[in-house]
């Protein structure tokens, strides 16, 4: 059945509310679940952490590239917090499916189930890359307000 | 309501130029690198149609290097606007079904200056990359669709976003962008919504070629009537389409205000609204029912009002006997119309007013339906309802007066609810317009919303650089 609709299906999923104070970015692009989570101790600093697809591989390090003190083999808090958060944004299941965890993703139903199925290991990357799409990210918010007609935007609802 | 009831059927030719649209559209699937015959036809039918027009020769020339596998840019731009007249004229035709049904003029076409906006050459490079970007995405198709594919164009985007001159260009293509992306891979061809994609593809394409020029616009004063909302947004834009009468002396016209914004995916439901603090004398007129005195404000000629918040609240009205007023379909009130360029006209930017009762809502497997005597029926366009809006599927199966926008999407007419009353079996009539929760959240607005907590990151990361 070929679909002749200009206009998307509408999601019914809930997309929950994250938590911005700890974790103000969170994306699945590219190959990863990558994101930024707020240090709790120190306002000006941030942790960059990622998971990447398929291997499973991550890092966590500060944005000025000292790595996260939390990694002693096994992802950080952070990276755990960031599982948390994208499960809560995108849900479960597509967090699961996006980073190619084996068996029934349905049975998926929190970070920890996702951590035990991945069996990664720590791989070092600089964090540059993240946090530019961070600052891209908070760019949109400095963006002009606009007060034209938008016809264009008739496709998206 | 005997008018109204020819729109169950389309108009003379339109079934056999859907058909032609959604077999071009087909062309995408695969990417025009790997047509096979079928398609070849399809591209053959459409140069026949165009041959007589401007089009003919481009098309002609197209259609020949794409058999000899010579893939050239201006083809693309060929085909593209080939497709957007094919939507000219469905708008036209449909147009002119609906007004006739509803026994209102037609509208007069407008002498607008026809020349694009002289842009200076970083933009016209931005452009130039836009429509490149586009004519690799034709090429490889939207079955091969990939993230190699689309992350190119991220700089020449950001580029855009930038740049307020071309901001209808920016929302359209941020929101397709992240459409593809988050599809991508496609690993189920089945998944593509090859109408919406190839849509997008052409607004993007016909928008990359060149920019309207800012419309003209004369001071406007009078009293102006709200009815609610349409809200639309993607994941990185949210717009507000305020939806009104102005009167003036003798003069009425239909109009809107559009405020728009950029956001970001963290940002949903109610704090959206929190996007707009200049919204805010729309947002308490609309949740008082009070009108709105403007003096001197700017609108444009086809009835878009440039919001500069020039403006007192007024009387206070009662929306829906006003609605009736204006767009009952049985009533003569000569009202102006939206206009809408020529350039823009697709069928999904129908949006003809209008008031209905006497009906009786039924759920259709899930679908509303408003029905009358006699067995027509006008599905409710629940796709085009914004949750912000308010107007959920409890209130509208409840209501007995409806004012909305007649819609044509997918072969087929539907309205969107943009004021409803409802008459409950005790008690009084009670009013519910499109987007009046809004002023609550604004009044109100949550400790810690992700609004407030995003612009302290972005003031304290951005600035710090």
């Amino acid at each position: 059945m070929v679909n002749h609709s200009s206009l998307k299906k509408q999601n019914r999923v809930v997309i929950g509310k994250r938590d911005l104070q700890k974790a103000p970015f969170v994306e699945l692009f590219a190959s990863r679940l990558q994101g930024v989570v707020s240090s709790g101790s120190d306002i000006e600093r941030v942790y960059v952490s990622f998971f990447e697809a398929g291997t499973f591989n991550y890092y966590c390090s500060t944005n000025n590239n000292r790595p996260c003190g939390g990694l002693r083999g096994t992802p950080c808090q952070h990276l755990q917090l960031l599982i948390k958060e994208a499960i809560v944004q995108y849900g479960a299941e597509q967090v699961a499916s996006f980073l190619q965890i084996p068996g029934d993703l349905t049975q998926i139903k929190s970070e920890q189930d996702i951590l035990n199925r991945m069996k990664g290991t720590l791989t070092k990357e600089p964090a540059g890359d993240v946090f530019s799409r961070f600052l891209a990210y908070l760019r949109y918010l400095d963006l002009a307000r606009s007060d034209q007609p938008l016809p264009e935007m008739s496709w998206f609802v | 309501m005997e008018g109204i009831t020819a729109i169950q059927f389309l108009p003379d030719g339109m079934r056999d130029a859907l058909d032609l649209v959604s077999a071009f559209d087909a062309c995408f699937i695969p990417g025009f690198a790997n047509l096979n015959s079928r398609h070849q036809q399809t591209l053959q039918s459409l140069q026949r149609i165009f041959a007589h027009t401007p089009l003919g020769q481009p098309l002609g020339e197209c259609l020949t290097a794409i058999q000899r596998h010579e893939f050239l840019e201006p083809h693309f731009i060929a085909l593209a606007m080939a497709r957007a007249a094919l939507h000219g004229a469905q708008f036209d035709a449909l147009q002119q079904q609906v007004r006739t049904a509803l026994g209102r003029p037609p509208i007069a076409e407008l002498e607008l200056p026809d020349q694009a906006a002289v842009l200076p050459t970083q933009l016209q490079a931005w452009l130039g990359s836009t429509r490149h970007w586009l004519f690799e995405l034709a090429l490889t198709g939207f079955a091969r669709l990939d993230v190699s594919v689309l992350t190119p164009f991220m700089a020449t985007l950001a580029q855009i976003q930038g740049e307020p001159a071309l901001t209808r260009l920016s929302v359209l293509l941020t929101g397709f962008f992240y459409e593809l992306l988050e599809a991508a891979p496609v690993v189920d061809a089945n998944n593509i919504p090859p109408a919406r994609w190839v849509d997008l593809w052409v607004r993007a394409m016909v928008g990359a070629i060149g920019q309207p020029p800012p419309p003209l616009t004369e001071a406007v004063s009078g009293e102006l009537c709200l009815f609610g909302f349409d809200i639309h947004q993607h994941e990185h834009v949210a717009s507000l389409i305020a939806w009104g009468v102005l009167e003036n002396g003798g003069r009425a016209q239909v109009c809107r205000v559009t405020l728009s914004s950029y956001k970001v995916g963290a940002i949903s439901g109610d704090e959206v609204w929190l996007l707009f603090p200049q919204a805010a004398l729309l947002l308490d007129a609309v949740a008082q029912r009070r009108v709105l005195l403007l003096e001197a404000m700017p609108m444009s000629l086809s009835g878009d009002l440039f919001w500069n918040g020039h403006a007192n609240l007024g009387r206070k009205i009662n929306p829906m006997n006003l609605a009736a007023h204006w767009f009952d379909p049985g009533t003569s009130q000569s009202l102006t119309p939206i206009y809408l360029a020529p350039a823009d006209r697709h069928p999904i930017q129908l949006a003809e007013p209008i008031f209905l009762n006497d009906y009786t809502v039924q759920d259709r497997d899930g679908d509303l339906r408003l029905e009358w005597g006699g067995g027509f029926s006008l599905p409710v366009a629940m796709e085009r309802v914004n949750s912000l809006t308010g107007m959920v599927y409890e209130l509208l199966i409840q209501s007995a007066q409806f004012f909305g926008l007649l819609r044509f999407n997918a072969g087929y007419w539907s309205v969107q609810p943009l004021a409803v009353s409802t008459r409950p079996a005790k008690g009084k009539t009670q009013i519910f317009l499109s987007g009046e929760g809004g002023m609550v959240v604004w009044q109100k607005p949550p400790k810690n919303n992700s609004v407030a907590i995003l612009h302290e990151r972005a003031s304290r990361l951005l600035r710090k650089r």
